[in-house]
């Protein structure tokens, strides 16, 4: 096949294929998103539902010590020895300076306490952020700070004299919050509290996420837990869910009209292919097949001029059977030679054997052979020659292109009965015309009349018996004679302009 | 005159004595100075040991109704003969369980699922069902396990029932809060709510120290299961030990006398505010002590002198009777001519008491260097607790609880100096956990403790049949 043809084909099937490709992701990427942005809505409605345990949990702990903090704390360290969410109790004057426990009168666990915790700096900075403005805008709260295993709190409390506060048992806190907290109740997900460093205090849900997942939603935790967050991991493939049932019918519909585009474009070059394939067996085979009927053709040729030469003046009617024989075994002879010729340049072009002839010769030579034939259909050629002088031409391709010329006048244009050669020579060159009176060839065939195997599907070729090679020959045939062969416009007729080279 | 004076020289002055019938229903509480006479004209460290025996139970059918979440771990790492005899020990719980006790069942892998909610007892098919369908997965979210089983005894938690969780597992806890200091901690808020956690360490890879923080803080027994055969034996003899307790939510006041100063509790967490102490065991056994050992600084005082060491009260709920009943006792102690009548007055029982809890301190600091890579200071340290036992031998060769406390910190010795440069082997795996076991009985359960665990290989198929602690 030819490059541009199979180029214009992948460039046909291509466009519409990637059109239609990019189209059905399109459309795909866009359900996903929209589906993707429905699951995060919905997966963060549960995030805030745990939010709000955490916070109702939370709470309920703030009343809890509040509770505490308010009673008469006369007896702090009782206090905090029964209170199971309280590890010690602490006191202070709005001023900021600490009244329990002091140093000096200390326990062991609260000496501990004090390494944990700078308790002066502590009431200092919240006897600040409290007092300045009078009425404080909250009278509770956290105080939280890093040491150990993590964040520790502090919950106080403070009326216009003092600030009371205690340290809260994280651990207990903690098993308080996760107690509120769901166990199994999640499928194919799983929702988990992240500490500070993302890893989990407690989960629940069925799925496991592997190692380094990240998950769908996250959503911080409420205060005085702002450091941690909740996460909501979800198995993969139900992160980018299969489509809604219309778009995967849509999107299948389009991928199954890109398989068809596709599928035809197949076909077409394949059965190019093997037309071009079929073509050029066709060719090959012609091709040894006009081989072997040559030889025995020469043969006929030979013996029927022998046999002429032979028959006495008397015998008209033998010599007339005679004259067919020769002239119609001369004719299968130049179709022969079409054929082979035809197959030659196929192969790669024609060889040329110029000699010094004088092209009148041949052009008479030729209205010679087509004597019988042409005097059969009425005609009769005139020849206007002006090329006497001998110029170096290959006297075979001559004569196979003014016969393929003649025949075809013959074939086509005998019912004008006008066949006219004419021929001039100029420096190098010879300029010959071939003009008849036929139907002549409609405009519209002008431009494919010299193409291979073309005939004119007209009432002009019915009847007509044809390879549909000839013109073409002998244009080639032309061409590699360093001229042309062209069809001129005219109002009657056909009228072909041959031009050729004298070879140097 | 020797009768009066010997009354006097054990110092166990009990005032129980009194109404012998209301009493048979109280604990028997007991307050003995190690040496009741000192010699005159020094400084004295004295050790008080405050001891409380459970009352014997009408009949043994007639036991306080329990408050039990059982928690186990069913991670990865149980899969096997471990899981199944763990479902076999939790079959055996529930069918020991009366219809008026409370039961609730946790598990936790990487997530945790409460199986059975704190409930009754009266539909145990459903229950023995669900226990059938657990199978083995995923992680270790141990202290989530711990905080559901809580949060199931936190639903019916009443001074009228014995409020315990029982934690089984094999391994880490590597979901949530997983050091020691922060499992301890919630100890120390579950202790104030009356809540017992005894936690069963199964095999060679569960994390013992925190395993031992949160049982020793709560008042609970841990204990380090080696082999999966045995693990029905033991669960059936912590969950007897939890149906066997007569009071809890036991708070032990000590005001030391105006000259006396209190320097320590050892072996347990104590306040300590100027003359007073307080601490709290959260339960006492029938038939059994628990005691407490505080290390007092006496002054220097002339020959006759009569020292008032303390006045000891102790307040508990009965379960007997479902009251908060309180007990009252004191100690004294004078001051002697010569080191023979100091002998003589020794009481063996408190002294035995003072070198089983400062040995097991020490050995606990010694492991805590030897974990720390200090070996040699670790090994010295050993030394000279070995040192130290050795020294009272004589006074306490009697008692076979004294060749226990000597027999287990020598083994203990010879672990670390076997295994000095190999932390990672099962022989040193195996002997840290039955240290740490050690170590939580001396200071809580005070039990007579099986030796044989402590022993290497050889003594396998003894510990494959039933050895009671007690």
């Amino acid at each position: 096949m030819k490059p541009q043809l199979a180029a214009i084909l992948l460039f046909l099937v291509c466009l519409p294929l990637g059109l239609l490709v990019w189209l059905g992701e399109e459309r795909t990427r866009g359900e996903q998103e929209r589906a993707r942005a429905s699951l995060e809505g919905l997966l963060e409605d549960r995030l805030l539902e745990v939010y709000e345990t955490l916070s109702g949990s939370v709470r309920m702990v703030e009343n809890h010590l509040t509770k505490v903090l308010q009673a008469n704390l006369s007896t702090p360290r009782a206090q905090a020895r029964i209170e199971p969410m309280i590890r010690h109790m602490i006191q202070g004057t709005t001023a900021g300076d600490l009244v329990f426990p002091l140093r000096e009168a200390a326990t062991d666990a609260e000496e501990a306490l004090y390494r944990r915790l700078d308790l002066s700096a502590a009431l200092k900075q919240l006897g600040r952020s409290t007092g300045e403005q009078g009425e404080a805008s909250s009278d509770r709260g956290w105080h939280t700070w890093y040491h150990g295993h993590g964040r520790n709190f502090l919950y106080w409390w403070r009326n216009r004299q003092e600030i009371r506060a205690c340290e809260v048992n994280r651990m207990a806190f903690l098993s308080h919050l996760i107690a509120a907290l769901p166990t199994d109740a999640l499928e194919n997900g799983r929702i988990a509290l992240l500490d500070e460093s993302a890893q989990p205090i407690y989960q629940w849900g069925s799925f496991e996420p592997a190692p380094a997942m990240l998950p769908v939603v996250t959503r911080q935790a409420p205060a005085p837990l702002d450091s941690w967050r909740l996460a909501y991991f979800l198995a993969p493939d139900l992160v980018s869910p299969s489509r809604s049932n219309q778009a995967t019918i849509f999107t299948a519909m389009l991928y199954g009209l890109a398989a068809c585009i596709l599928l035809l474009g197949g076909y077409f070059y394949w059965a190019n292919a093997r037309e071009l394939r079929e073509a050029s067996q066709r060719v090959s085979f012609v091709n040894q097949v006009s081989h072997e009927l040559k030889t025995p053709l020469t043969n006929i040729r030979m013996y029927a001029e022998l046999a002429e030469s032979k028959i006495t003046p008397e015998d008209d009617d033998a010599r007339a059977c005679l004259d067919v024989v020769v002239a119609e075994s001369g004719r299968l002879s130049r179709l022969i030679q079409n054929v082979l010729t035809f197959a030659t340049q196929q192969r790669g072009g024609a060889k040329l054997h110029p000699t010094s002839v004088s092209p009148d010769d041949v052009i008479r030579g030729v209205l010679e052979s087509f004597g019988p034939a042409l005097e059969q259909a009425s005609m009769i050629p005139s020849h206007q020659g002006d090329s006497t002088a001998t110029m170096r031409i290959d006297r075979d391709v001559l004569e196979q292109i003014l016969s393929n010329l003649v025949s075809n006048v013959l074939k086509y244009a005998s019912e004008g009965a006008f066949l006219r050669i004419t021929s001039t020579q100029a420096a190098n060159r010879l300029t010959v015309t071939v003009i008849d009176q036929g139907p002549g060839i409609p405009s519209r065939w002008r431009s494919r009349i010299f193409a291979p195997f073309v005939r004119m599907s007209d009432r002009i070729t019915e009847g007509a018996a044809g390879t549909g090679i000839g013109l073409t020959i002998a244009r080639d045939l032309a061409r590699a004679h360093g001229g042309d062969l062209v069809l001129e416009e005219t109002d009657k007729g056909a009228t072909f302009t041959l031009t050729l080279t004298a070879c140097s | 005159m020797k009768m009066p004076l010997i009354a006097i020289i054990t110092g166990a002055v009990t005032l129980l004595l009194s109404g012998a019938q209301a009493d048979s229903k109280k604990l028997t509480l007991t307050c003995q100075a190690a040496y009741p006479a000192v010699l005159a004209g020094e400084k004295h460290t004295n050790y008080l040991k405050v001891g409380l025996t459970g009352f014997e139970r009408p009949s043994e059918k007639e036991r306080s109704p329990v408050n039990i979440a059982l928690v186990l771990d069913r991670s990865g790492s149980m899969a096997g003969a471990k899981l199944t005899q763990a479902k076999e020990a939790a079959r055996m719980a529930v069918r020991m369980l009366h219809p008026d006790d409370i039961f609730s069942f946790v598990t936790y892998d990487s997530t945790v699922q409460v199986v059975v909610p704190a409930t009754k007892v009266s539909q145990s098919d459903e229950i023995l069902r669900a226990i059938a369908e657990i199978d083995a997965r995923g992680n270790t979210a141990l202290f989530g396990g711990v905080s559901k089983g809580v949060a199931e005894v936190q639903k019916f938690l009443s001074t009228e029932r014995v409020n315990s969780v029982i934690l089984l597992s094999d391994g880490i806890a590597n979901v949530g809060p997983s050091s020691s200091e922060e499992l301890a901690e919630l100890g120390r808020s579950l202790i104030k709510q009356g809540i017992t956690v005894t936690t069963l360490g199964l095999g060679l890879n569960y994390n013992e120290d925190l395993m031992t923080a949160l049982a020793d803080k709560s008042d609970g027994i841990h204990r380090f299961i080696q082999e999966p055969q045995q693990l029905v034996t033991f669960f059936e003899e912590e969950f007897g030990n939890v149906m066997n307790v007569v009071a809890q939510q036991v708070d032990i006041l000590i005001e030391c006398g105006p000259e006396v100063r209190p320097v320590r509790v050892v072996g347990r967490e104590a306040e300590i505010v100027g003359q007073t102490v307080r601490l709290r065991l959260n339960q006492i056994y029938s038939k059994e002590e628990k005691y407490t050992l505080l290390e007092v600084e006496l002054p220097n005082k002339s020959i006759g002198h009569r020292l008032d060491l303390a006045n000891v009260t102790v307040t508990y709920e009965n379960l007997a009777t479902n009251s908060k009943d309180v007990s009252e006792s004191s100690s004294q102690c004078r001051y002697v001519a010569n080191q023979k009548e100091v002998d003589l007055a020794m009481n063996k029982e408190a002294l035995l008491a003072a070198v089983t809890q400062i040995a097991t301190e020490t050995n606990r600091q010694a492991l805590s260097l030897f974990d720390q890579g200090k070996t040699k200071e670790a090994i010295d340290l050993q030394n000279a607790n070995l040192g130290y036992i050795q020294s009272n031998e004589m006074s306490l060769s009697d008692f076979a609880g004294f060749g226990q406390i000597s027999g287990i910190n020598l083994i203990g010795r010879n672990l670390m100096s076997d295994n000095a440069s190999n932390q990672q082997s099962a022989e040193w795996k195996k002997g840290r956990k039955a240290l740490r076991d050690y170590q939580n009985n001396a200071s809580i359960s005070q039990n007579t403790w099986n030796l044989d665990d402590l022993q290497p290989r050889a003594s396998e198929s003894k510990a494959l049949s039933p050895q009671p602690k007690k």
